[in-house]
């Protein structure tokens, strides 16, 4: 066992498993790039506020079509016009929409664009239409409507 | 004495050593497979929940009979804990549409009193740490909530907008 | 002698350094060839994703040199993107109905896959273009009942497309929850019923206006019953006694499936009653009186018959979606 002991000559062994073990290791990464690019898009698709922005327009067009008839409701019993009530509650569902978006970090709004179409009873169509301008942004997407044509049938 | 052939055991077990601890290194690390398949299990996580709140808000009448909105506005003010909830209806829906994933369910609105207001009304354990949100947005009004029976308070020329919250997590 | 010792590992290091070496310039050169399945997955996901929520989400377009719209269930031979998503009207570009899937869509694209594969996956895009080349990936595109996993049925036609899925290799498989357009029908809860005759009656009536060209489906629920024996026992039309399979057939929804049922078939309070009148029945210009008796279930309210065709509209049932794809 003595000479055993003297022998240095066979660290080359342990070097080449050492430079073996090194090149696995560049390989390994170079396998992970393909894994890493998937990562990022996927990362991407949860990232999309896909979801959000649509639907902030649908809701968007839902308060308009409710706001609408409530405001129709409400001309029978008090003394304001019709554009004049829808333009309180739109505004009042916007700054609570605002503050909605605004706990996820997101910032939002909905405006009606003047002067808002409203038709009257002679209209032909049978339909309201209300123009409104719709802004999203995340910080990183940003997403405007403007106009968002919104049609009411009476 | 001819002690060749023994000579380089040590140095070549070490050797075998290094390169079988690298290999297990490598396999091992949660680098390499986990953050693709994590992150698609999440998308789809996030996706069904977010259509399975889409389909209850947009379902026509004869499909499901109570849509999301009337769920909510038939709710009756009171925090649900665990194993009482109070929107049963909700859940039993939302269970149908989500076999095998465990959810809670909250409500957050805003008004002008009260400021920001967060309540649960689902309630079926912790979320796990992979858990993901799916939000939508309801608007109540007056004669939504009186005709399906909840105890919100309205005014006539109010519309108010509750953010339905799903957190939803695979077991 | 000594000294010569340990020569080997050199020589060893040497050769196995090169050829690490050429392999790893392969590999690098090469992309995909040593990245078994992992590397393309990544592909595979999008296709997936992108197919499902095209079907999902969009209605689809079809267009030619003068005109294009999202009506493309009836214009198939220009259609340049299959979607499924309902849009109940066309001309105003401003519906749109996400998880909301038509049925004329989907008859559609049953009937462009059915006689052209190529044109379809080319326009779902389920292919790999790689210089040129296309790779078409394989698929199984699926409607299935939200309780039983089995295809739900259209036109005769159960809604499944693709090849059998493979055990031996990656599927990537996405979920869509869908609200499917399976017919028009009218819903009634039995509390708002009216009787022709003095309350506390077994008979309910309803009014049809003809000509009806889709069959007639009544939905109805919420019963109200007292006795041991609840279940339907008639139906007439205009005073004329309708044979069941012939004239109609009647559904009980169990556990959210419609399953078809016998007129001795009990019914519960909650229990969802589904009948489909032939349309024949309904051919001249008329209005028709239904007439549905039951035993053990009661109706309270005298009143003129309740209009089915003002009640009527498209009837959604849950479904998922399922996207398979894989190389």
């Amino acid at each position: 066992m003595e000479s055993l002991r003297k022998d240095n000559k066979g660290q080359w062994i342990v070097l080449s498993g050492l430079v073996i073990s090194l090149i696995l290791v560049a390989i390994a990464v170079l396998a992970n790039q393909a894994v890493i690019n998937g990562y990022y898009s996927s990362n991407a698709v949860l990232e999309l506020p896909k979801e959000d922005i649509r639907e902030l327009t649908l809701q968007t067009r839902e308060n308009t079509r409710m706001i609408l008839d409530m405001s129709y409701e409400l001309n029978q019993t008090n003394n304001k016009t019709v554009p004049v009530i829808f333009e309180d509650i739109f505004i009042n569902c916007n700054d609570q929409m605002k503050a909605l978006y605004a706990i996820r970090g997101q910032a939002i709004d909905t405006r009606i664009m003047m002067p808002m179409q409203i038709a009257n009873e002679t209209n032909m169509s049978g339909k309201d239409i209300i123009w409104v301008n719709i802004e999203y942004n995340d910080g990183r997407t940003r997403y405007v409507s403007s106009p968002e044509v919104i049609e009411v049938e009476k | 004495m001819n002690d060749k052939a023994q000579l380089h055991t040590l140095e070549g077990l070490a050797a075998a050593l290094l390169m079988t601890l690298t290999i297990l290194t490598i396999t091992q690390s949660a680098m390499i497979i986990t953050p693709q398949n994590e992150l698609v299990m999440d998308v789809q996580l996030k996706q069904i929940a977010s259509d399975a709140l889409t389909v209850l808000d947009s379902a026509p009448e004869a499909t499901i009979r109570n849509d999301l909105t009337e769920c909510i506005a038939s709710w009756d003010e009171n925090e649900a804990s665990l194993d009482s909830n109070n929107l049963e209806m909700l859940d039993y829906e939302l269970s149908y549409l989500l076999p095998d994933i465990l959810y809670n369910v909250n409500i957050a609105y805003v008004n002008a009193t009260t400021q920001l207001t967060d309540k649960k009304v689902i309630v079926n354990g912790a979320p796990t740490e992979n858990a993901v949100v799916a939000r939508r947005l309801v608007s109540l009004s007056n004669s939504t909530v009186s005709s399906s029976g909840g105890e919100w308070n309205i005014a006539d020329d109010e519309l108010l907008i509750v953010e339905v919250r799903l957190t939803a997590w695979r077991v | 002698m000594i000294d010569e010792r340990g020569q080997i590992a050199v020589d060893f290091l040497l050769g196995i350094s090169l050829f690490l070496i050429a392999l790893m310039f392969i590999v690098q050169f090469i992309p995909g060839l040593f990245l078994p399945s992992s590397a393309n997955e990544g592909s595979l996901d999008h296709t997936a994703y992108r197919t499902a929520t095209v079907l999902a989400e969009d209605p689809g377009w079809w267009g030619n040199t003068t005109t294009s719209n999202t009506d493309w269930e009836h214009n198939t031979a220009n259609v340049k993107r299959i979607g499924l998503a309902a849009d109940d009207d066309s001309s105003s570009k401003l519906t749109n109905s996400p998880n909301l899937i038509s049925k004329n869509k989907t008859i559609a694209m049953m009937h462009i896959y059915k006689t052209n594969k190529t044109n379809f996956e080319q326009k779902m895009g389920l292919y790999d273009n790689v210089n040129g080349k296309f790779l078409y990936y394989g698929y199984n595109i699926s409607l299935v009942d939200t309780s039983s996993n089995i295809p739900i049925v259209l036109d005769n036609t159960a809604i499944t497309l693709g090849g059998e899925i493979p055990a031996d290799r990656d599927v990537i498989k996405i979920v869509r929850i869908v609200l499917i357009e399976t017919g028009r029908a009218a819903y009634f809860d039995a509390e708002e019923l009216t009787t022709p005759y003095p309350a506390l009656s077994n008979v309910t009536s309803l009014s049809v206006a003809g000509p009806k060209n889709e069959n007639v489906t009544v939905v109805l629920s919420k019963f109200n019953v007292t006795g041991t024996n609840p279940k339907l026992e008639s139906i007439e039309l205009n005073g004329t006694a309708l044979v069941p399979s012939a004239d109609f057939n009647a559904y009980k929804r169990i556990n959210g499936i419609y399953s078809p049922i016998n007129l001795s078939n009990s019914l519960e309070h909650n229990d969802m009653l589904r009948l489909d009148l032939n349309s024949s029945l309904f051919s001249a210009n008329q209005t028709y009186l239904l007439e549905l008796t039951f035993n053990d279930i009661w109706f309270t309210m005298p009143g003129a018959p309740l209009e089915y065709t003002s009640r009527e509209e498209p009837f959604y049932e849950p479904a998922y979606l399922n996207v398979m794809v894989w190389k």
